[in-house]
């Protein structure tokens, strides 16, 4: 899957998920809720989003037992700008966030803001996930 | 469902009075969240109201799986979060343009998109209500 950035909305999806710095990613509950929590994210540009989580998380339960999630962007609070992303998420071999570049880059400002080292984050955030998109759907 | 006297509380309750998006997520059979924005009206208690066109999958997935979510947006930066968890029915609510309280909240949204509150309720003419169970945020 890659967005066709030749469109008017597949660009602007490309663009924001470049940019954003939050994603909501919604997992599922054994028992069939949906959990939306606020999440860091590093899109590859194509069908893969890089993600990191704390060992104890709740959503490595969820994940484990019900892979599907969604990832939603924020929308523009009046009905426009809205960027969903459906695919799996599952625990991969990715190196810790302080050994990708691309994402200690994009999430500076707020590792800096909220006292982080890179080091730090990523003994914190230790959990490599990776979400196999599958769709995205907006407007 | 929210304490007004606690800084949460109050912003929380002042967004979900104000805000014109949310969104609701339900879970597909297969097993998968479904989140959608909507529009929505808050009752100040335990109860959302909400407008559905028929035949939209959040109607075919409450049938199987009523647990639903409300999320507001963030700020952008990961604070100033909102959840609403709790489950969804269709219930026999008014039409949207026979609730005071909707109409206001949503009039400017309505005229703008070249609706007016009977044609808004006449497309979107499946009312719901997610019964609150807890709402949490930070």
């Amino acid at each position: 899957l890659t967005l066709d950035e030749s469109t008017a909305f597949d660009a602007r999806a490309a663009q924001r998920l470049r940019e954003a710095i939050i994603g909501w990613l919604v997992t599922v509950t054994p028992d069939g809720a949906p959990r939306p929590i606020p999440i860091w994210f590093l899109w590859d540009g194509a069908s893969s989003v890089l993600l990191y989580s704390r060992p104890e998380k709740r959503k490595l339960e969820n994940l484990a037992a019900n892979p599907k999630v969604a990832l939603h962007l924020d929308s523009d609070g009046v009905d426009a700008d809205i960027v969903i992303v459906w695919g799996d998420v599952h625990v991969s071999a990715d190196p810790p966030a302080n050994e990708v570049p691309a994402y200690i880059e994009k999430h500076r400002e707020r590792l800096d803001a909220m006292g982080w080292t890179p080091d730090g984050f990523a003994a914190d955030f230790s959990v490599p996930l990776r979400l196999e998109i599958t769709r995205i759907h907006g407007w | 469902v929210l304490d007004e006297s606690t800084e949460f509380g109050a912003r929380a309750a002042r967004r979900l009075r104000d805000e014109i998006i949310g969104w609701l997520t339900t879970v597909t059979p297969s097993g998968a969240p479904a989140p959608v924005p909507v529009w929505f009206l808050w009752d100040g208690e335990a109860s959302v109201l909400l407008y559905s066109q028929p035949g939209k999958p959040k109607l075919q997935h409450i049938e199987s799986n009523a647990r639903c979510t409300l999320n507001l947006d963030g700020n952008g930066r990961g604070g100033d979060i909102v959840v609403v968890h709790g489950t969804l029915r269709v219930t026999d609510d008014p039409p949207a343009d026979q609730v005071p309280g909707y109409v206001a909240k949503y009039a400017e949204r309505i005229a703008e998109l070249n609706w007016t509150p009977e044609s808004f309720a006449a497309d979107y003419s499946v009312p719901m209500r997610i019964d609150v169970a807890r709402i949490a945020g930070h």
